[in-house]
């Protein structure tokens, strides 16, 4: 035989240029198994109606281009006082005021006029925003006299106080006749008419973090389409380039979610209101908003948004739900009231109010799923339970997940003592009924100092930590012994870089399936703590405290719809971390 | 040509590595297991020490211990870089004033498949070494690596694949060009070819005897199968329960064994030709446990030519001339 | 005459009489995967007669353990399949018995001991535990009856004072002991065929003699046949009558072991026997075979050894070489190589 070169071919005799690295391989494994596609899609929808629920949800409408009648004809009326107050102040020399003034009074002068000023400002305000432009000098004429009174005021001139003054009630006067609103539907000349003032309630109502999700998860629910149009077109399906984009693609959805939200906060102020009821609806159904333009959301019943005379309402769609529109009794079923055989005598209830914006009173979609014991509508309380609940779930893992590993590699690395240590505390720690603790903890946090979500969140964190960092510590003594491990040693690496590089990368898999499973876990617990009622505060609902609002068979619903959200998420969680742990395949690990 | 007696490259004297028994709810100390026991020997330049036995004998831990890897229980071991320079107290040093010596001293595994970082790329896994000692950067770096790969007859390109698409043949290799990288003298093959098969563990040998020809390099080679020894070594060294019981150059211990145990081990090997069917007498029984070693000669208990001295006292080391060397009563009677 | 040469005439005349113990026609054992089909055994014939041992050696991938695994039809169904051939037990096709039969069979007429000790004994029960079980059920005996057989055995196998070791746990014994201890299981039942996978791999070199030693014993005891299957062509020369030297799923060279030892034909087999250190001189360069086992999903067209071969040709590429008798020889031996008279000049 010849002499042979110790050169050695790649064996398979077909070259590949594109080698595959470990996230390739899971991503490829994962994709195989069809219950983690179902799984995660499940999941994708959940988050979405929990991100989205503001804006499918909410009492307040899209866009409402409406004439405030009542704020118009007060501003019109106050016209007369502001300018009175004006003038009490401008009256009085510096001297006067400064020596004369009460406690709570401004401390300048200047200070003084202002503070009388600005209603003045605002209830001007108001009236233009309900006036064509060609009615708007008059107005400004009058703002423009009172701030004259305050020039001449500071500057001590009492004579253009008194004359200026005089002009400006007079016009006050005048205005308040003249700009009366002309009423719809009459006739008359008289007065003006007003034109609607447009607003963005709800999106005013959202705040910026809410739209950064919001933005997010439309990126993320439509990432398919996305990500293989760049694959395709931008990058020619050329794996190497797609390999490289992996990191640009992560950081350019949230850059984009920011930029969202950022544009967002400028555009309609970006604070969050979510629990009070908002007043448009009742303030339309009343008369004192006409709404020349209004568009709700699908679901237009708020969060906390009481129909007392709707308690315990059945699902519309059901025959049992049905009400009389006069008398408010239930028409059919268990709830129509039985007259007294002998008097005749029904007790009375009230009538439901159907507010602007609602379906009818049977509609079928007015109460998809029942109202609770105020009357609130279910399905509405749902979507918004449901963000209480996943993000328990999300941030309970996360933050448990983090403080396995930081001790677990501590234990792990490091040994001796440290890991002694570190183990008696988590066998300690472990041998405490979970349940309880978190309930104690829970019973103690006052929610007037800490929001109960984050308090729940960290309870969970700090009692369920300990089997993670077990999980942690058990790799790290395994792969400690690897060839490769002793190698990094071997080769003069720090301790720091042999853990970082070396060590973790290859102690994460089964960490990662445990917070796939902490995530249905921390869900759960979360569950039963606010179905205890050591959870969150009502009004704020989660899916474990919205079951707890009946105990009564007769009340279905509210045991079943939140009850079945559970099941679905808890279920889709544990598919998805079944799914990852076979798909990190032995192969994969060393 | 090798110095070793002169100026040798690695010299040990009295290795002791014993691991403590903890029993008990505290964790009290009640023995220890007597991994190495007491070794010493000598590596030239440009010269393979093999050190064989079977498991448990405690040559892998010899190894490692040698490199600072575990911490020795007793001993030293002397280092001299070059063959003027002034000698270095490997033991002496603390971990962190290893680090630069580490270049000089490393290592290549047995199991291929466990010897390689499976997240990283074969390039950096070579160049990290490169890197972390700063050595080279960037550009360079990648030539330096590539460098590497060629010389260890694989083709370049490879540098960006990573290491579950390669045979275990290929990781060995990638392993040994990860070891040059920083241009050792002296490198221990702990098991290296034992879990290859014999066409590729011959490529393998050829690579590790080309690389010593190119670099000076020593080689430690720790191993079992002794056909293997036979053909890299210049000297072996023999080991049974943590003591070297005969040392010497390849000729000296394969044609004029003197220990029982080598004689034994010798024979105990098949050798590929058929004709030479002989019912070799194999040992009886099995290894003892290191945590109780056998009193007197650890090895008196499958001694074929026991005598009653030897299940008492611990024999001494016989110079048998030109650096042979062995440890058993029977020698000190003998010429 | 040395020992082998006796044996070889014995050999001869018997190979001339008997039904063969085992035969194995054109068996082929696929295994299916998303990656392809794995094709680990593609084509193997061999025979092997009553008190013989026949010696199976090939490096890892070549399909040799998957062959005898397949005899034994201990392949896991999904993924793997026999896809064609036959196994042929004292002329009776193995293949065509039911699950049940092959239960009859297993570890009473054919047994196999495997490579690693550790793991091939339940942790769980006591070593005597474990060849009762077999034992009754196998032969019915009683459980008194059967703890004697079994002590019995560990005695046979070497183990010293068996009647205490009975009721030791595996893990309280050594390598050596617990591969002593797979024998004697094997062995209980007093099996026509021991197949021996790669059965002192995983043990130090005495310790090795020591089981070949005990194998090559009780085979002379009971007349039973053996298969041996290993990588270490010197424990195939102290050991095995015949030798079948199997690449990439198929056999390239079958022949009687002095014969092979003495003048191997194919290239893969001379090449093999080049690379041993042992038969190196020391300071020379080791010749190597270049390149690696190619994957069992993709094996090269025509003769499979073409690729790593310097003779290879045309040919060989195009069509894949029989097993053919070679014309000038003392014994049966076949190749399978298109270019013999050139594979003598390597």
């Amino acid at each position: 035989m010849t002499e042979p070169s110790t050169a050695a071919g790649l064996g398979d005799g077909e070259p590949r240029t594109y080698s595959k690295d470990y996230w390739d391989l899971v991503f490829e494994q994962l994709a195989r198994r069809p219950l983690f596609k179902i799984g995660m899609t499940i999941l994708a929808l959940l988050y979405a109606t929990a991100i989205y629920a503001p804006l499918i949800a909410n009492d307040r409408p899209y866009v409402l281009e409406a004439i405030d009648y009542r704020a118009y004809k007060k501003a019109a009326r106050m016209l007369g006082p502001v300018t009175s107050g004006v003038l009490r102040i401008a009256k009085q020399t510096e001297e006067e005021y400064l020596a004369d003034r009460g406690e709570r009074a401004p401390a300048t002068y200047e200070g003084a006029l202002d503070a009388e000023l600005s209603p003045a400002v605002s209830r001007v305000a108001t009236m233009l925003d309900h006036l064509p432009p060609e009615d708007a000098p008059e107005l400004e004429r009058f703002l423009g006299l009172l701030e004259d009174v305050k020039a001449a005021a500071l500057a001590g001139d009492a004579a253009t106080v008194a004359s200026v003054g005089d002009e400006a009630k007079a016009l006050a006067k005048t205005i308040r006749k003249e700009y009366a609103p002309r009423e719809e539907g009459s006739e008359s000349e008289e007065g003006k008419v007003l034109i609607g003032v447009v607003s963005y309630p709800m999106f005013e109502a959202t705040s910026r973090w809410e739209a950064f999700f919001m933005a997010l998860w439309a990126l993320v629910l439509t990432w398919p389409i996305w990500n293989f149009l760049i694959n395709r077109v931008l990058l020619r399906r050329d794996r190497e380039r797609i390999r490289r984009w992996r990191k640009p693609k992560y950081f350019g959805t949230l850059a984009i979610a920011l930029v969202t939200s950022m544009v967002w906060a400028s555009l309609f102020g970006g604070e969050s209101a979510t629990f009070d009821t908002a007043p448009y609806k009742s303030a339309l159904t009343k008369g004192g908003l006409v709404a020349t333009r209004v568009i709700f959301p699908p679901l237009p019943i708020g969060y906390a948004e009481t129909h007392l005379a709707e308690a315990y309402r059945p699902p519309t769609w059901t025959e049992t739900s049905i009400m009389d529109e006069v008398t408010g009794h239930y028409v059919a079923g268990v709830r129509k009231p039985k007259a007294d055989p002998i008097t005749g005598f029904l007790p009375p209830a009230t009538p439901v109010e159907i507010r602007h914006g609602e379906p009818g009173l049977n509609d079928w979609n007015r109460h998809i799923a029942g109202t609770d014991s105020l009357g609130r509508d279910f399905l509405v309380r749902i979507a918004w339970g449901g963000r209480v609940s996943l993000t328990v779930g999300i941030l309970s893992s996360a933050l448990l997940t983090v403080i396995g590993v930081i001790f677990g590699c501590l234990a792990g690395f490091f040994g001796g003592w440290v890991d002694i240590a570190i183990m008696r505390f988590i066998e300690i720690l472990q041998s405490l009924p979970a349940m309880f603790l978190i309930l104690m903890a829970m019973a103690f946090t006052d929610p007037n100092f800490i929001d109960p979500i984050f308090a729940i969140v960290i309870v969970i964190a700090l009692i369920r930590w300990t089997g993670v960092a077990r999980l942690v510590r058990g790799e790290f003594l395994r792969l400690r012994e690897q060839e490769f491990v002793v190698a990094a040693r071997a080769l003069g690496f720090s301790s720091w870089r042999t853990i970082f590089r070396h060590v973790l990368p290859n102690a994460m898999s089964p960490v990662i399936v445990s917070a796939a499973f902490a995530v249905a876990s921390g869900i759960l617990t979360e569950s039963v703590v606010s179905f205890l009622g050591f959870g969150v505060r009502p009004p704020q609902a989660s899916w474990g405290s919205l079951v707890n609002e009946s105990k009564s068979p007769d009340h279905w619903w509210i045991q079943v719809f939140p009850g079945l959200l559970i099941f679905l998420t808890v279920t889709c969680y544990n598919l998805v971390g079944d799914a990852v742990r076979d798909a990190l395949d032995p192969k994969l690990k060393v | 040509m090798s110095n070793r007696n002169g100026s040798p490259l690695i010299e040990v004297e009295g290795l002791k590595k014993y691991f403590p028994i903890h029993k008990g709810l505290f964790s009290r100390h009640v023995g220890d297991v007597r991994a190495v026991d007491g070794v010493s020997f000598r590596v030239g330049r440009r010269e393979t020490l093999s050190l064989v036995g079977e498991s448990g004998c405690g040559k892998t831990t010899t190894g490692r211990v040698l490199l600072r890897l575990l911490e020795p229980t007793a001993g030293r071991a002397v280092y001299r870089p070059d063959p003027g320079s002034a000698p270095v107290e490997l033991f002496e040093l603390s971990q962190r004033e290893m680090r630069p010596y580490r270049r000089d001293l490393q290592i290549i595994f047995q199991d291929p498949y466990a010897s390689l970082n499976p997240r990283i790329t074969v390039g950096n896994t070579i160049g990290e070494p490169l890197k972390v000692h700063g050595i080279a950067k960037g550009s360079a770096l990648q030539d330096q690596v590539e460098d590497l790969l060629l010389k260890v007859g694989l083709r370049p390109e490879i540098a960006n694949r990573y290491p579950h698409e390669f045979s275990g043949g290929q990781r060995q290799r990638i392993g040994i060009a990860r070891a040059l990288a920083l241009r050792p003298k002296l490198i221990v093959c702990d098991e290296a070819v034992s879990a290859l098969d014999v066409s590729i563990q011959a490529q393998v040998i050829n690579l590790l005897k080309d690389l010593q020809e190119e670099f000076g390099i020593s080689y430690i080679f720790i191993a079992h199968d002794l056909s293997v020894v036979k053909y890299i070594s210049d000297h072996v060294a023999v080991m049974y329960l943590g003591r070297i019981v005969e040392q010497g150059t390849t000729r000296q211990i394969f044609e004029d064994p003197r220990h029982p145990y080598t004689q034994a081990l010798l024979s105990a090997i098949p050798k590929p030709d058929p004709k030479e069917r002989r019912r070799h007498i194999p040992l009886e029984g099995d290894v003892p446990s290191p945590i109780h070693p056998p009193s007197g000669c650890h090895f008196h208990t499958r001694c074929p030519v026991v005598e009653d001295r030897c299940r008492v006292e611990f024999p001494a080391t016989h110079d048998l001339g030109d650096g042979h060397t062995a440890a058993c009563h029977l020698l000190g009677q003998q010429a | 005459m040395t020992l082998s040469e006796t044996k070889q005439d014995t050999d001869r005349e018997r190979r001339g009489a008997a039904v063969p113990l085992l035969e194995l026609k054109d068996l082929r054992t696929y295994f299916y995967s998303e990656e392809g089909v794995a094709r680990a055994v593609d084509g193997v014939s061999y025979t092997l007669l009553e008190g013989e041992t026949l010696g199976v050696v090939g490096e890892s991938g070549c399909g040799k353990s998957v062959t005898a695994l397949s005899v034994m039809q201990l392949i896991p169904i999904p993924p793997g399949k026999i896809v064609d051939g036959e196994i042929l037990f004292r002329g009776k096709n193995l293949l065509e018995l039911t699950g049940a039969e092959m239960r009859k069979i297993r570890g009473n007429e054919i047994a196999m001991i495997f490579q690693e000790p550790m793991t091939a004994l339940n942790p769980v029960y006591t070593v005597g535990n474990q060849i009762i079980e077999t034992v009754m059920l196998h032969q019915g005996l009683s459980k008194l009856a059967a703890r004697d057989r079994a002590i019995e055995m560990l005695s046979k196998v070497g183990i010293p004072s068996p009647e205490s070791r009975v009721d030791d746990y595996p893990h309280q014994l050594s390598g050596g002991m617990r591969q002593r201890v797979m024998i004697a299981m094997a062995m209980s039942c007093g099996p026509s065929l021991l197949i021996a996978d790669e059965p002192s791999t995983a043990l130090d070199v005495t310790i090795q003699a020591q089981i070949l030693n005990l194998i090559a014993e009780l085979q002379e005891d009971t007349g039973m046949s053996v298969l041996l299957i290993t990588h270490d062509l010197a424990v195939i020369a102290e050991t095995a009558d015949h030798v079948a030297v199997m690449y990439a799923g198929k056999v390239v060279e079958y022949a009687g072991t002095p014969e092979l030892f003495e003048r191997p034909r194919h290239p893969y087999t001379i090449g093999l026997f080049r690379s041993l250190p042992d038969l190196a001189a020391p300071g020379q360069r080791l010749p190597t075979i270049p390149g690696v086992v190619p994957s069992a999903f993709h094996f090269p067209s025509g003769c499979r050894f073409r690729t790593r071969c310097s003779i290879a040709t045309d040919l060989c590429a195009r069509s894949e070489p029989p097993l053919a008798k070679v014309a000038d020889s003392t014994d049966v031996h076949t190749v399978a190589c298109h270019h013999l008279a050139e594979a003598q000049t390597l």
